[in-house]
């Protein structure tokens, strides 16, 4: 998959998963203002990632910062990155 | 029914909950879908004789120890009598090759000593070990009740595991055995159980260890007459149907046979897979409850009551752990032959009638029980009989074997396979210890998206009754403030 590719599998994937507008999801969207997710779904949002992209968050990763879609968006690309040994 | 709580399952953490809501001045019902309340840790009685089920032996209960805070807080420590263990060796691991004996001491000091005399090359890992079982303990406000209250600290911080932890201390397979035991008392193998979590359990038990006169039937009574005193109304043979929400949050739920509860608030202590099956459609995101009902189990077990011809000097002040080698996620799984499997023996303490009570523990995979996952307790067909009189048996017979001076001491009264603990307890593959706490698993938090709906129980926060006990406390720590039940803590402690 490119990143483009990963991108849009993300926010197809959370718009799926969280009932999300798909034309709210901006790179600068913000989760909880923006979008409506808030702390109660960073969980639930690691593990459809994980499921979804097969690789394993751990926990202190999990409670990370990740304010915006475009962190998340970077984060998933970076592990994708170093599960494929890039 | 109307109340302003409604608490959903009476072990120790619903016990708890309503205690807390009720002394805040809360009306508080209280639902249990069992006949009576606390099946788990209530234990049963064959014969005039008492046996437990679910507490045999507690840590941290001594002066000064979080639990006899929280059992003071709560009320019920005027009416339990706790009876130590002997502080010199509560538990004596038994090695199948060597058939060496090591004695486990209670208190910081005794047990550094002991293991240093016994791995004189590995003090610096002993001390290393003490002291970051110890850390843990000190950081958490709800186990060191002089720390300011702080939400944050009350989440685990740390993430890795038991084995890696003790990989990089020692290299003595004897040692890492040792130190690692106390795994069974949560039912999470090593490299997947969280450090965090080990050192909350082991921890406590190196505080100080007791059972209490009565044993968990006395627990239950102690609570059974603080909420009696508080007004709080128990309901029991009464599962949850169904959750109803409003606009504002939770309402109330239909119980199995149709009554209704009306509550804004709801302390669910049941296990947590429950709530989501009773939520209405939408309630919850599908995400959640993916991850909620597909939550891995810790494991399940078969338990053997014996009567003792006398009380057994082996059982006298301490439980026995007989261990034949190899690792504990082999013997956990429960799909070793009994032969390779850990073999645990507690008995009633203080001496006397009680200490006739004998109750055998090994760990079965609940899935050998597969062919009557479909019936139910005190309706079993006889093929389901016949399986667990063998292995009842095979247990007996491997303990006497393994301890050869039991032989012909103990006389079979009872066992519960898997199915059972599943029914009497009410938890999802017989688990003794709910939903897994591992590294890997992410097991809900106390808050829910419906609001005025907190989860509390072993699968929030830790196993146990201490866990079960601290998750209330932080459930209801969200409802009536979490700064205000540390300060009563602190004022106790």
């Amino acid at each position: 998959m490119t990143e483009i590719e990963i991108v849009d599998r993300i926010n197809f994937v959370l718009a799926e998963e969280f009932e999300i507008d798909p034309d709210r999801m901006t790179p600068t969207a913000l989760f909880k203002d923006d979008l409506g997710l808030d702390s109660l779904d960073a969980v639930d949002m690691v593990v459809v990632l994980e499921q979804e992209f097969k690789f394993k968050i751990t926990k202190t990763e999990a409670y990370q910062a990740i304010r915006t879609l475009g962190d998340l968006h970077a984060f998933v690309l970076a592990r994708r990155a170093e599960a494929s040994g890039g | 029914m109307r109340a302003d709580v409604l608490v959903v399952g009476s072990g120790v953490a619903g016990m708890t909950a309503s205690v807390l809501m009720a002394a805040a001045g809360r009306s508080v019902i209280l639902v249990e879908s069992h006949r009576s309340l606390a099946p788990t840790i209530r234990g049963f009685t064959r014969g005039g004789r008492h046996f437990d089920t679910g507490l045999h032996y507690l840590g941290g209960l001594g002066e000064g120890d979080p639990l006899r805070t929280y059992f003071t807080h709560l009320g019920l420590m005027p009416e339990l009598k706790p009876v130590a263990y002997d502080p010199a060796g509560f538990d004596a691991v038994r090695f199948g090759d060597t058939g060496e004996e090591f004695f486990i001491p209670s208190g910081r000091a005794a047990l550094d000593d002991a293991l240093a005399r016994r791995f004189p090359n590995e003090r610096s890992a002993i001390a290393e070990y003490l002291d970051a079982v110890e850390r843990v303990f000190d950081a958490s406000p709800y186990l060191n009740f002089s720390l300011p209250y702080s939400l944050d600290a009350s989440r685990h911080g740390e993430i890795g595991s038991l084995a890696a932890r003790l990989s990089k201390l020692t290299k003595d397979e004897r040692l890492k055995t040792i130190l690692t035991y106390p795994c069974l008392l949560y039912g999470v193998a090593p490299e997947e159980a969280p450090f965090t979590i080990h050192a909350l359990v082991a921890g406590s038990y190196y505080r100080s260890v007791h059972s209490l006169e009565g044993g968990g039937t006395a627990l239950v009574q102690a609570y059974r007459r603080r909420l009696g005193d508080l007004g709080v109304e128990f309901v029991c043979r009464a599962g949850v149907r169904r959750i109803s929400i409003t606009q504002e949050g939770f309402a109330g739920v239909e119980l199995n046979d149709g009554r209704k509860v009306q509550a804004r608030t709801c302390v669910w202590a049941a296990h947590p897979a429950a709530m989501v099956d009773a939520a209405p459609a939408g309630s919850l995101r599908e995400p959640y409850r993916q991850r909620v009902l597909g939550l891995q189990s810790t494991g399940s077990a078969l338990m053997l009551f014996c009567e003792s011809d006398s009380p057994l000097p082996e059982l006298s002040g301490r439980n026995l752990l007989l261990w034949p080698g190899g690792g504990f996620a082999e013997k956990l799984s429960g799909r070793v032959p009994m032969k390779e499997n850990a073999v645990f023996l507690f008995a009633g303490q203080g001496g006397g009638e009680a200490s006739r009570s004998v109750t055998i523990i090994a760990s079965m995979d609940p899935t050998r029980f597969a062919p009557w996952v479909d019936t139910n307790t005190g309706a079993r067909p006889t093929g389901y009989r016949q399986e667990k009189l063998r292995l009842m048996d095979a247990l007996l017979m491997e303990a006497e074997s393994r301890c050869p001076t039991l032989v012909g001491r103990l006389t079979p009264v009872d066992g519960a396979t898997p199915l059972t603990l599943r029914d009497w307890c009410q938890a999802p593959n017989g688990a003794m210890y709910g939903a897994k706490h591992s590294t890997e698993q992410f097991n809900p938090q106390p808050l829910t998206r419906i609001r005025g709906l907190l989860l509390c129980g072993q699968s929030i926060v830790a196993p146990g009754v201490l866990g079960a006990m601290i998750s209330a406390y932080l459930s209801c720590g969200f409802l009536l403030g979490h700064e205000v039940l540390h300060r009563q803590l602190q004022d106790i402690a």
